[in-house]
């Protein structure tokens, strides 16, 4: 898939959060809302930790490779995790003992992990292969509800602001709203990710020149990532690839706004 | 995940901010064994600065639970100002009807 982004951590407690962090990135760049990135990043932190504890029966005993992108099908549009391991395999069906109880006596915690996948998660599916497991859920992309326009820090004083879809009419504006909001609250060093843009419209490419100009004027800088297909061709036909500096990711964009090559 | 416990003349207050989860949750599991090692058995833990809970988190609280019901002194673990994710990650588990929630600090303590 074309918009696909990849992890690998450790399988280790400590390095789960970061995994959770990334997922959690991707699922709001894909345009879920909060609480649905909040559920795909609890079901990814379930999953890794049952990976450490029953897939590999200990910390520290091979990795976790995480992929997240976004596929259509007949429903919609629907994000999804896959998890891929080394470990021995385990049936989830057994650690999936569901534990509700009214008692505390009669609680049974282990298997809540499971529990939680299955309910936050629309659909997950378990493959075992010789020497490797595999896990893919799936969270429906609900487009009424997602926001078209979204910033967060990236960074150290790095702010990102992402956009979904046509940037035109109204989308433009929420755009142009963001980016004021965040140079008016002082912060100058600015990300714009475009790689969930299918389109920009002329009002669009001005809030971003009119943006880069506040920015530069106070003592940031603006760069663009994210640019592709469509999107580049028309930022080159007005020559805006020699005005912004571009590049493929967010985390390179904030690694040159953080340490400029003036060379 | 910071904790901190204040004594006070009913219960003590288990205070946890930041992330519950399976790298952290060992640390609230010892800290609340610490406890009702040294006989104490009516906790309140104070959630208000609780960001995330995974399960790992639930398991520490469900097992001193548990044991507090079961003595030799009973005892209860009260709960107190669970954020919204909290919350619903508690509500997820069917541990909602399990423990008793308070929505303050204040009402926690004086329950006991």
């Amino acid at each position: 898939m074309p918009n696909e982004q990849n992890l690998v951590i450790p399988g280790q407690y400590d390095s789960i959060q970061q995994a959770c962090q990334f997922v959690g990135d991707a699922a709001e760049s894909a345009g879920l809302d909060s609480q649905s990135v909040f559920h795909v990043q609890l079901a990814v932190d379930e999953a890794c930790a049952n990976i450490v504890e029953h897939a590999y029966e200990g910390e520290g005993k091979g990795d976790i490779c995480i992929t997240c992108g976004t596929d259509d099908v007949r429903e919609g549009t629907r994000f999804y995790v896959r998890l891929e391991d080394q470990g021995q395999p385990f049936d989830p069906d057994v650690v999936a003992t569901p534990s509700l109880a009214t008692d505390a006596d009669e609680l049974k915690i282990g298997g809540l992990g499971m529990l939680f996948m299955r309910k936050v998660m629309d659909q997950i599916e378990f493959s075992f292969r010789p020497g490797s497991n595999e896990l893919v859920m799936f969270k429906r992309i609900e487009e009424e509800t997602a926001p078209r326009v979204w910033h967060r820090p990236l960074e150290q004083s790095v702010f990102l602001v992402g956009a979904r879809g046509r940037l035109d009419h109204t989308t433009v504006l929420d755009m142009e709203t963001a980016l004021n909001q965040l140079l008016s609250a002082g912060h100058v060093q600015l990300v714009v990710d475009l790689s969930q843009a299918s389109y920009i419209n002329s009002g669009g490419l001005r809030a971003l020149v009119s943006a880069w100009r506040a920015a530069r004027k106070q003592g940031g800088d603006l760069h663009l990532c994210g640019v592709h297909g469509r999107l580049r061709e028309i930022i080159e036909m007005v020559g805006f690839e020699r005005v912004f500096q571009i590049h493929s990711t967010p985390s390179e964009a904030a690694n040159a706004l953080i340490v400029p090559s003036d060379a | 995940m910071e904790i901190t416990i204040r004594e006070f003349k009913h219960a003590d207050v288990v205070t946890v901010s930041g992330r519950v989860d399976s790298s952290t949750a060992p640390k609230l599991d010892q800290t609340l064994k610490g406890l009702m090692d040294d006989k104490h058995y009516n906790i309140v833990l104070d959630l208000s600065g609780v960001e995330y809970m995974s399960s790992a988190g639930l398991r520490a609280m469900v097992s001193c639970l548990r044991r507090v019901k079961k003595g030799p002194r009973t005892g209860d673990l009260r709960l107190a100002n669970p954020s919204k994710r909290v919350a619903e990650v508690l509500e997820l588990a069917g541990l909602d009807e399990v423990f008793t929630v308070f929505d303050d600090l204040v009402g926690a303590v004086g329950s006991f």
